[in-house]
């Protein structure tokens, strides 16, 4: 299957799981960007601990108990509703298996490309403040409340609202701690507004930070 | 015993063979050429699922 483009092409359609009862195949080591690690000798695309995992919650979760050959099934996107395993489908049999799950999605879908695309950025901008670099998220996320797909682009717009909810807590707390600490006070408006530019938190920690300068004349 | 255990690994193979690797990809999937990207949980494919709109298949082997 793995060499037929279109049963390729139609993976991107859906989301691909793939589990493995089994933990006594082996594993083998891969390089993946420049780092060696372990991975399962079967499926080199994840370790044998993850496809155990996922195969654990299939047959927790309703899936047939059939056995000796591939089989392939439906489920929906919150990982319930098994369909009946087909065995075997091969390449043209899992390209019409893709197309008939698809048939039965209402509204619009999001191909994989675009997905992942977006969801890079969002990981991106995820690390981004893991690591405390808040203008560089921001700049992240602005870029994909412009993303094409509404949906996608409403989803960074979330994140954004979260990072300026973030930075408005920064600023009410600096304008409440006013009055006995001045200067942290100063300080944390004009990390805010350094920061967190182009955010409403950041106009915000302008106008409280001149009320301040004013008030110290 | 031993023979089961060659043909599993060969037909998941068959079906989802790496020919090598590249750079690994948010979230967590990575992309072998000339195969089939997989999501490495439940979790992750729900999340990829749920935000794409789409079903998630399930490809299975019972080695028992």
């Amino acid at each position: 299957m793995h060499k037929s483009k279109t049963a390729i092409e139609a993976s991107l359609k859906v989301v691909n799981v793939v589990g493995i009862l089994d933990l006594k195949h082996g594993s083998t080591t891969v390089m993946v960007n420049g780092r060696k690690e372990k991975r399962c000798s079967i499926v080199p695309a994840m370790t044998c601990e993850e496809h155990f995992k996922i195969a654990d919650y299939a047959f927790l979760n309703g899936y047939d108990s059939v056995t000796g050959q591939v089989f392939v099934n439906v489920w929906n996107s919150l990982a319930k509703k098994p369909s009946k395993p087909v065995g075997n489908p091969g390449a043209e049999g899992y390209v019409q298996i893709v197309d008939e799950a698809i048939r039965k999605i209402d509204g619009t879908i999001i191909l994989k490309p675009d997905y992942d695309a977006w969801a890079i950025q969002m990981d991106a901008a995820r690390v981004a403040q893991e690591k405390k670099d808040v203008r560089k998220a921001i700049d992240i996320l602005s870029k994909q409340t412009k993303n094409e797909i509404a949906k996608l682009a409403g989803l960074a717009e979330e994140r954004l609202r979260a990072v300026n909810e973030e930075g408005s807590s920064l600023v009410a707390e600096a304008e409440k701690q006013a009055k006995e600490n001045l200067a942290w006070s100063k300080e944390t408006l004009k990390r805010v507004i350094r920061e967190y530019a182009p955010l409403d938190c950041s106009k915000t920690a302008t106008i409280i930070l001149k009320r301040l300068e004013e008030k110290g004349r | 015993m031993k023979f089961r255990s060659v043909f599993l690994a060969t037909a998941v193979s068959a079906l989802l063979a790496p020919a090598g690797w590249t750079q690994e990809r948010g979230p967590k999937q990575v992309p072998l050429p000339n195969s089939i990207l997989l999501a490495r949980s439940w979790d992750e494919a729900k999340l990829e699922a749920q935000i794409r709109g789409v079903p998630i298949l399930f490809t299975t082997m019972m080695a028992t």
